[in-house]
């Protein structure tokens, strides 16, 4: 069974998925929420940012959510990530916020401290967010799922920047990589390995972000813009990646009128070729979100910007829509987010 | 593009507004609205309307710091201007690869990005004319 948790401009849906069917419930009813984060060691767990209420806490699989972090006061929490447990200690909980700034909680999200250092980075003073350029957010965190010491930051938009040391020094960006990070992910089968989806490309690290390699073979030169990207739990070279023209076409809150999307998927060294059978048609539908369960290998989630929620058993290959948004919610909260709990690892 | 001279109302400075947007993009986001038009036609604005700063000043229509930035966005741009023919990177801009270049990242235009900054803060209010989130 799996339950999938979509992050709303106004609170949080779960949908459970059992035996190819799905059904829906409101579990929050109030919050932009911006992330979710499982802990993949603990997963009845989980946590949530939102841009207005605060940051927020479940440890009965998503069906219940109480307010944690409090301390923290009124902020606007871009992103909230857990790493993996160390030496028998809980998972360090990471938050992000506008403007940029990293905190770390190492009691599971009861209070937080600042990692300056993140501060300090010499790109610093050039960040800028495109519709807001005064100011800036962390958008991504990826811990290292082989080593909690390694941290790696994407700011909207300015680029990667990793810790190796916990957060307490910071290598600012390197070339090649995107600096408008949208989606940054690890591998817990591919040591060193990063995935970025940026706002103007695709590439990969194999050596923790020091070099990269840009990779848009097979996909349409007029495909300019893309955002979210998953990779195969059971497979490190099979990724899927959404693609649109334009941010004003492709993003979640692009109207209907004006909306179109597609995506890709990525084989070993294989190009690029976009997916078909049952995945959502371009017209109509802004950029959506990929999620998976982490383990479960072959097997993905994707969910439009107002809801429709499809499925694949086979690594992208085919899908099917198993759920509508509009049954249970205004269809007028677009999905911003979406992750599925469910298996640790093994 | 040619822009038609607009009244010296509230709705030039929401073309300043604009403007002064599209000059505090950073590089990449400079290089995507090259690729849209959007980057031509806020140097199309500045070219017609900062002639009328002096005037929406009088007029209260802009504050004297905000008449300042935008003067100042207006000097820099022209200073990068006059030191090339193809400002705006236009003539390689046609492809994906030329989001991939340097245009714009250089010490002349982060100069102009953080003036640009500060000026759109002061005049947009919170309120954005592209995107609202």
């Amino acid at each position: 069974m799996s339950a999938i948790l979509l992050g709303l401009s106004d609170g949080i849906l779960r949908v459970e998925y059992v035996d190819r069917s799905a059904k829906g419930e409101r579990v929050l009813d109030h919050g932009r929420v911006t992330s979710i984060a499982v802990d993949r060691h603990e997963p009845r767990r989980a946590y949530a940012s939102t841009w207005d209420h605060g940051l927020w806490l479940t440890t009965d699989d998503g069906r219940t959510w109480s307010p944690c972090g409090t301390r923290l006061g009124q902020r606007k929490f871009s992103r909230i990530a857990i790493g993996p447990p160390s030496d028998g200690k809980p998972s360090t909980v990471y938050v992000g916020t506008e403007p940029s700034a990293l905190y770390a909680s190492i009691d599971r999200g009861l209070t937080f401290v600042e990692l300056e250092g993140l501060q300090r980075v010499p790109s610093r003073t050039e960040w800028a967010f495109p519709p807001r350029p005064y100011t800036h957010h962390v958008w991504t965190i990826t811990v290292d799922p082989f080593n909690p010491a390694i941290i790696h930051v994407g700011i909207e938009l300015g680029g990667i920047i990793s810790s190796f040391d916990g957060g307490q020094t910071w290598r600012d960006r390197q070339p090649i990589a995107d600096p408008d990070c949208h989606t940054l992910r690890t591998h817990h089968k591919a040591p060193n390995r990063l995935y970025e989806a940026g706002g103007a490309w695709y590439c990969e690290s194999r050596d923790q972000g020091e070099t990269w390699v840009r990779d848009l073979d097979g996909i349409p030169d007029q495909l300019r813009y893309f955002y979210s990207m998953v990779v195969d739990p059971g497979d490190p070279d099979v990724r899927l990646l959404t693609a649109a023209k334009t941010p004003f076409s492709g993003q979640y809150g692009a109207a209907p009128e004006h909306a179109w999307s597609t995506a890709y998927r990525k084989i070993g060294n294989h190009p690029w070729q976009e997916l078909g059978k049952g995945f959502p048609p371009h017209e109509g539908n802004g950029m959506g979100w990929f999620a998976s369960d982490e383990v479960t290998p072959g097997e993905f989630f994707y969910v439009t910007p107002r809801g429709d929620l499809y499925h694949s058993d086979d690594q992208g290959e085919s899908w099917r829509r198993v759920w509508e948004k509009s049954a249970i919610s205004a269809p007028s909260e677009l999905v911003r987010f979406a992750e599925v709990t469910g298996s640790p690892f093994a | 593009m040619i822009i038609d001279p607009a009244p010296l109302t509230q709705e030039t400075v929401e073309r300043l507004r604009f403007a002064s947007l599209a000059m505090a993009q950073p590089p990449s986001g400079q290089r995507r609205w090259v690729q849209l038009g959007l980057m031509r036609k806020a140097c199309d604005i500045l070219d017609s309307d900062l002639s009328s700063v002096p005037e929406l000043l009088r007029q209260g229509e802009l504050t004297a710091r905000q008449a300042e930035l935008l003067l100042k966005i207006g000097s820099e741009y022209n200073r990068i201007r006059s030191e090339t023919d193809d400002v705006l990177g236009e003539k390689m801009a046609g492809t994906r690869s030329f989001m991939w270049s340097d245009t714009f990242n250089n010490e002349d235009w982060k100069a102009l990005h953080q003036v640009a900054r500060e000026c759109y803060q002061i005049l947009s209010q919170g309120k954005d004319p592209i995107i609202n989130d």
